[in-house]
């Protein structure tokens, strides 16, 4: 379900937990998982002009999520500060994904195009997890234990 | 010579060829359990070439990724827990051959990253080919 009004998602703070997709000008498009014990990527491949990688299609372990300058950042974006972790529209990040079985010196990432747009990859919740927090009350069976 | 879809090497014992797209073959030896692992890579004339090729290399780790996009979802071939195997060899997937790097310069692991497999092949011995390389 895409969500338009949708400009900043802070993956450490209230956005914690969830799945998203990024959107740019490019068919490929960038697959964010935080609902496990880590933090997954995935490069999900477009058709057409677009570039390929190995690991392409497969979900990584995601490391961090940095802002990433490309040169081109208007006056306004340079006043506005962009922290790591957070995914902000109409700017460039660098997704770093952990090698699988290489060397934990080197870390690999991908720089994607100017975000453009980020989509909730909606999902039913795991069984027995928590779907409020744990200070919220449901009135039809009383508070949470 | 049987052809499987998927195999657990920490139960399996044998000797198995993976054929991957690249046309490069890989020959996992697990005779003798995992900790006396090893492989040997036989590059195609497409691939790329690195250090550990056409010798035999320990195997310290070997992971499967599996393609998760079935073309309309990232899910759409399950969560990303069950994305990265360790010690499966799957038809479909890619896999890292992580092997001992002795080299100053890098660190203790040094992961070999294959193409899809293609085909796997189930043997009991070493096929000459291997020898001739």
């Amino acid at each position: 379900m895409a969500s338009d009004g949708l400009r900043v998602v802070d993956l450490e703070g209230g956005a914690a937990g969830g799945a998203w997709l990024l959107l740019s000008a490019s068919s490929t498009t960038y697959a964010i998982d935080q609902r496990g014990d880590v933090p997954s990527v995935m490069r999900v491949r477009g058709a057409g002009n677009t570039g390929e990688d190995p690991l392409d299609n497969r979900w990584l372990r995601l490391l961090r999520v940095e802002p990433y300058d490309d040169g081109w950042l208007t006056p306004e974006q340079r006043a506005t500060p962009h922290e790591a972790w957070v995914l902000m529209v109409g700017r460039r990040h660098r997704l770093v994904y952990e090698l699988p079985g290489g060397n934990p010196l080197f870390d690999g990432f991908w720089v994607p195009r100017t975000l453009e747009g980020i989509e909730v990859l909606d999902e039913m919740p795991e069984l027995r997890v928590r779907t409020r927090g744990p200070d919220e009350v449901d009135f039809s069976d009383g508070p949470q234990s | 010579m049987t052809a499987e879809t998927s195999i657990n090497l920490l139960k399996h014992r044998g000797v198995l060829v993976v054929h991957t797209a690249s046309g490069t073959r890989y020959v996992v030896d697990v005779r003798r359990g995992r900790a006396c692992a090893r492989y040997f890579r036989a590059r195609s004339v497409i691939s790329y070439s690195n250090r550990f090729d056409a010798a035999w290399q320990p195997l310290a780790n070997l992971y499967c990724l599996h393609d998760g996009y079935d073309g309309v979802s990232p899910f759409g071939r399950g969560r990303p827990g069950s994305a990265i195997e360790s010690w499966v060899l799957a038809e479909g997937a890619c896999h890292v051959f992580a092997t001992p790097d002795m080299h100053p310069d890098h660190g203790p692991l040094h992961g070999v990253l294959s193409t899809e497999a293609a085909r796997i092949e189930c043997l009991d011995e070493v096929p000459d080919w291997v020898g001739a390389l």
